[in-house]
This record gives structure tokens, C-alpha cells and sequence, in this order.
């Protein structure tokens, strides 16, 4: 029988934390009326992690499933496959180094039970370091006004979900950070939380400063995607558009003036031409690629829809 | 595995060691080489098939395995009508072993057969998926430089990257599909999938097989080496690839445009006859459009996503 919730936690050489991880969260979801399993993710470790999860028990309360990658994936798809293998109808994901606390975790099924289909934590009072703080903090505006979907705290891995939406976003990369975004593609109604961090206690994190170039590049990416799936052709065209619109000033330019037109300057006036063609050509590529994937983009769509009568608005 | 190729394996139970020979070449010592590998793996005492490959019509050859298999039991011969490559030679090979430890040998074996035997006792005795016999020629001291190359890009830790003796579990000659000159670089393939590898060093004559002696063949070990580095590091995030030279294209050209037309304006340069502006241009349209295909790449892999997962579950325990 599959049960009611799914905790999911990713675990990448955590073996001092395994232990009273499992304990913290078997305290907070005693009281909890309904049937839970927690699934643990090794992704990859190298110590004895998975050792540890072994001597846990298994079949008390939560039930207990153990997911062994075969090699370091890293945290997205260690979350991914937790995703894929949970049965339960909500899922909840933590980080395995206990900076999450547990006993959040009511409060998140409440906010599902409200009928929103993803509750994000928000660490208010985070205890780390400011050069992780402030990056963050400047990174989570800036995903909140390219993708539309103001999270302030997209970094926390504390969530809450809906299982058949989470399980129909690709996670992929490391898209981890924008799963709010990704999950808006369905028209996620999401909930935000208040919730307590705590500082690391074993361990040692496993971030560093070259992530400000990859999120910034994920950015775009995810900008795109979430264009693409709505108007196939519009992210290109507007460039395209644009190229054309600087070509045509210029070439009006001279004119206007009645100059003689340099040779340089008739390039440019050329060469924009010709990127406003690739543009056009990829525009077209795209529209394609949209067309031989529409009943799986489809099912964001499906997803979305609600019958009024359920539906709440945050 | 070899089930859903819809082939069936009479005596596959009966087999513990498979061994694949792909054969690229009309071969006039295959017979030797099959007793060799007899021999060789004779210490084992392991019921043993060996699959020959034939990679196009050599004729001579075929015929030669043919009396083979007449006098010995234990041999399969598959055949491609013309040349395939040694990648497709070697997939098709593993995919019909059914050994539980599969071995890959080269037509042209050049170590001594009893490290064939020393390779698998390797294999069972530690936690590796693969282990690759590094050939290590005589006052040979230290790695190539095609390895030092890949420790750079990929952090591959080998000896002998190329080495085409390898023993590897079942479960790895299931997965493995390998095309072009992939098989040049199969072990850290393997890694990628999430198999560990390991390396056995072995006395050789020397490296580089009858195909790459040629000095023509560096060029595209080189563009070989640049492909992998590609699929391995960007298969599923193609954007931070395109993205770092696309947008550092368009930056210089941005900076390179603003500063002539600041020229123009204020220190009264005349701009429209300056090949530098349809540099400085063609650097914003290059920029624009190496971005461009690699969102497009993105949107591939975005919609394609739930297909190919990004990881591969070792075992579940509940």
C-alpha cells in the first residue's frame, strides 16, 4: 500500500549525521496521523554513509527505503531519483545535514491540505556564514524576476509537494534551485513558509563561489525554457526582431543623411540581415522541436487545470 | 540484457567467461591467437566462449575461424558485411556474451596470454567493474601525453586510457554502447555511467596498435579526446558550454562596437569605412548565434529529460 507521505533526503558523505537525522525525523512524524516512508538517497559517498543506513530500522515508523546511486551525482539528481521512487502522495525533501529541522514538517502538510501544490521554506534566520548568505540572497531576487515566480529563499531544500506534479518536472542539471520555477510551468500554486535553520553541526558544506556563474547561466536557460513551452517561437523572434530593428535603423540612417555608405557600415547593415535569417531558421527549428514534443509538454498544461470547486487562490 | 535483442543463448548458462575479439583485419595468426587465449585462460578452469567479430568481408580470416570452430567448441563468429568500425564490433560483441566477467581482446594480442588470467582474477578479487590492462613497453617511463591530456580535462587517474585488454562484469557489457572511436576511451565511459574502473599494469611491446602508428591519426585522437571532454562534461547542461563562449564573444564585440562608435562621436573618428567595425560586429552576430544553438541544445535536453535520467541507481534496499 503506498503511503500518504514521502520524506525524501539526499545524502552525500554524511555518516555522523545518518543517525540523528533518522531519529529527528521519526520524533516529528510520530504524532502524524498518517503513513509515512523516508527515503534515503546515497549519492555516491565515499564514507560510510550508506554503512550507517543500513543499522537503521526499517520498519517502524517512517518506513524506511534505501536509494543507492552508483556514483556522485550531485544533489538534483539525488533528489530526482528520491522523487522517482517515493509512492507517497504528498513528498517532503530535506537536506541530509540536519540544517532542516523535522519538526517543520506538519506545518508544510498543512499548507498541501490548503491546496497548494508546492510549499517552499524560507530559512529567515539563516545560520551560515554571510559569503553564503549574500550571494544567495542576491540570487534569489534575480531568479524571482527572470522566471516570475518571487521565491525568497530558492536555496532552501525544505519543500513540500504535490506528487504527481513534482514527479512530471524534469529535474535535471542542477536545476534544483529552480524548482518553483520549473513546477510554475504546471501552474504550480505555491506557498512560502517560514522555517528554522540551523547551523551545520557534522560535517562541512559542499558549496563554493563558482556556482555565481553557473546559476547565472541557469538563469538564462530556465528563462528560455519557460518561454519556449508557451509561445515556441517568441524568445527567438524577439531577438530576431530586434536584430532586424538595428539593421533597418541603420541602414535608414544613411539614407536619411544621404552619406556615402562606407563599405564597413554597408557590412553591418549585411550582417545583421544575416543574423536576423539564423534567427528566423532557429525560430522555425524550435517550433519543430516544440511540435514533436507537445504531448509531453502537454501534460503541464493537464496538470495546471483544476476543477474550480478544489482549487484555492494563494 | 541480450534478451530484448531477441537473441537466444543455448548454452548460456553453462558459460562464466566470455571473451570478445574484434577483428578488423585480415588476421593470418587468428589461429594462433586462439590457442593463445586457450592457454592463457586454461588456469582459470572456467567454461569459456570466445566471440569473434569479424569487422567486413576478410574472408581469409572467416574462413580461418571457421575450420576453428569446426575443431573446438566454444566459439561464436559474427560478421558485418562491410567495415563498421571497431566500436560497433566491440558493442555487438558484448552485447551477445553471456559470461558473467567479459573480456576484450585485440586481434593482435601483444602481452603474455597469463595476464589474461591474472586480469580476471583481478576483477573477482576487488570491488572494481572494470579493470584495464595498462601496457607498459619497455624503458617506457611515466604517462603519454594523450593521458596527461585527459587527467586535465576529464581527472582520469589511467595509465593506459586506449588499452584495449580489459575484463569488465556483466553488467557493464550490457550498458556499454559505444560508437565512433569511443572504444578508445571505454573505461572512462564506463566511470561516466558510474562504474569504477581500475588498472593492472602489464609488460608490452608498445601502444599504439597497428591503426594509430600512423602519424595521421593524432589529428583526430585529438578531436576525439575534445568530443568526449564534450559529452561527458556538458551532455545534460549544453548552455554552460555555449553560454561561456557565446556570451564572451558578445561581450568583446559589445565593448569593441561601444568603443569605435565613441570614437565616431567624440573624438570625430570616421567610423563607416573601418574594417575594425565589421569585426566588432561579426563578434556580436557570432555571440549572438553561439547562444542561440546553445539554448536550442537546452530546449533538446529540457524536452527530453524524463527520457534519459541523469543518474543510475545502484540497488534499493527496503
Amino acid at each position: 500500500m503506498s503511503p500518504d507521505l514521502s520524506i525524501i533526503v539526499p545524502l552525500y558523505n554524511e555518516e555522523d549525521n545518518v543517525r540523528p537525522l533518522f531519529d529527528a525525523i521519526a520524533t516529528a512524524v510520530a504524532p502524524l496521523p498518517s503513513t509515512v516512508e523516508l527515503l534515503l538517497v546515497d549519492d555516491g559517498s565515499q564514507d560510510a554513509t550508506f554503512a550507517r543506513a543500513l543499522e537503521l530500522p526499517r520498519d517502524g515508523k517512517p518506513k524506511l527505503r534505501l536509494v543507492k546511486l552508483r556514483r556522485n551525482y550531485g544533489q538534483t539528481a539525488a533528489m530526482a531519483a528520491g522523487i522517482e521512487h517515493a509512492r507517497g502522495r504528498v513528498l517532503v525533501t530535506l537536506d541530509g545535514d540536519l540544517q532542516n529541522d523535522p519538526t517543520d514538517i506538519p506545518r508544510f502538510l498543512a499548507e498541501i491540505d490548503k491546496g497548494f501544490d508546492l510549499v517552499v521554506g524560507w530559512r529567515k534566520d539563516r545560520k551560515d556564514h554571510w559569503s553564503r548568505v549574500l550571494p544567495s540572497k542576491v540570487a534569489n531576487r534575480l531568479i524571482g524576476w527572470i522566471t516570475g515566480v518571487p521565491i525568497k529563499d530558492n536555496g532552501c531544500s525544505l519543500k513540500a509537494y504535490r506528487a504527481d506534479l513534482i514527479k512530471a518536472i524534469p529535474l535535471y542539471a542542477e536545476m534544483h534551485r529552480f524548482i518553483p520555477a520549473m513546477a510554475s510551468l504546471a501552474g504550480a500554486r505555491i506557498a512560502e513558509i517560514e522555517v528554522r535553520h540551523h547551523p551545520r553541526r557534522y560535517g562541512r558544506s559542499k558549496y563554493g563561489f563558482s556556482r555565481i556563474y553557473k546559476v547565472l547561466v541557469d538563469l538564462v536557460v530556465i528563462a528560455t525554457i519557460l518561454d519556449f513551452t508557451r509561445r515556441p517561437m517568441r524568445w527567438l523572434l524577439g531577438t530576431g526582431g530586434l536584430v532586424a530593428g538595428v539593421g533597418c535603423l541603420a541602414a535608414g540612417l544613411f539614407v536619411l543623411t544621404r552619406a556615402e555608405p562606407g563599405v564597413a557600415f554597408q557590412g553591418v547593415v549585411m550582417l545583421s540581415g544575416a543574423l536576423t535569417a539564423f534567427l528566423l531558421f532557429l525560430a522555425l527549428l524550435s517550433y519543430l522541436l516544440h511540435s514533436v514534443r507537445a504531448p509531453r509538454l502537454d501534460l503541464f498544461r493537464l496538470l495546471a487545470a483544476r476543477p474550480a470547486d478544489t482549487a484555492t487562490s494563494p | 540484457m541480450t534478451a530484448e535483442l531477441g537473441i537466444v543463448h543455448l548454452a548460456a548458462a553453462a558459460t562464466e567467461l566470455s571473451v570478445v575479439v574484434p577483428v578488423l583485419r585480415e588476421q593470418p595468426g587468428i589461429a594462433t591467437l586462439h590457442a593463445r587465449l586457450r592457454q592463457g585462460l586454461a588456469p582459470l578452469g572456467r567454461s569459456c566462449e570466445v566471440i569473434y567479430v569479424v569487422d567486413g568481408p576478410w574472408r581469409d580470416t572467416l574462413e580461418a575461424l571457421k575450420a576453428l570452430r569446426r575443431q573446438n567448441g566454444g566459439i561464436e563468429i559474427l560478421t558485418f558485411a562491410r567495415p563498421m568500425g571497431e566500436a560497433a564490433a566491440l558493442t555487438v560483441g558484448l552485447r551477445h556474451a553471456a559470461g558473467a566477467i567479459v573480456l576484450t581482446v585485440p586481434a593482435e594480442l601483444e602481452v603474455d596470454p597469463a595476464e589474461l588470467a591474472r586480469l580476471v582474477r583481478a576483477l573477482e578479487a576487488g570491488g572494481a567493474d572494470i579493470v584495464t590492462l595498462a601496457r607498459r613497453p619497455p624503458g617506457r617511463v611515466g604517462r603519454g601525453k594523450l593521458e596527461r591530456l585527459l587527467e586535465v580535462l576529464l581527472q582520469s587517474r589511467l595509465e593506459d586510457v586506449r588499452s584495449p585488454i580489459r575484463a569488465m562484469r556483466a553488467r557493464v557489457a550490457a550498458e556499454l554502447s559505444l560508437y565512433g572511436n569511443q572504444h578508445h576511451f571505454l573505461p572512462l565511459i564506463a566511470q561516466a555511467q558510474g562504474f569504477t574502473v581500475e588498472e593492472l599494469v602489464a609488460p608490452a611491446p608498445g601502444r599504439a596498435g597497428p591503426g594509430l602508428a600512423r602519424a595521421g591519426a593524432w589529428p583526430s585522437l585529438v578531436l576525439d579526446v575534445v568530443t568526449l571532454y564534450f559529452l561527458l562534461k556538458f551532455l545534460k547542461k549544453p548552455f554552460r558550454f555555449f553560454g561561456g563562449f557565446g556570451f564572451l564573444t558578445l561581450a568583446l564585440g559589445g565593448l569593441a562596437t561601444a568603443w569605435l562608435v565613441f570614437e565616431r562621436l567624440v573624438l570625430g573618428v570616421p567610423l563607416g569605412d573601418r574594417p575594425a567595425l565589421i569585426l566588432s560586429t561579426l563578434m556580436v552576430v557570432l555571440g549572438i548565434q553561439i547562444v542561440a544553438v546553445g539554448l536550442i541544445g537546452e530546449l533538446v535536453t529540457f524536452a527530453w529529460a524524463r527520457e534519459a535520467k541523469d543518474y543510475k541507481v545502484d540497488r534499493i534496499v527496503e
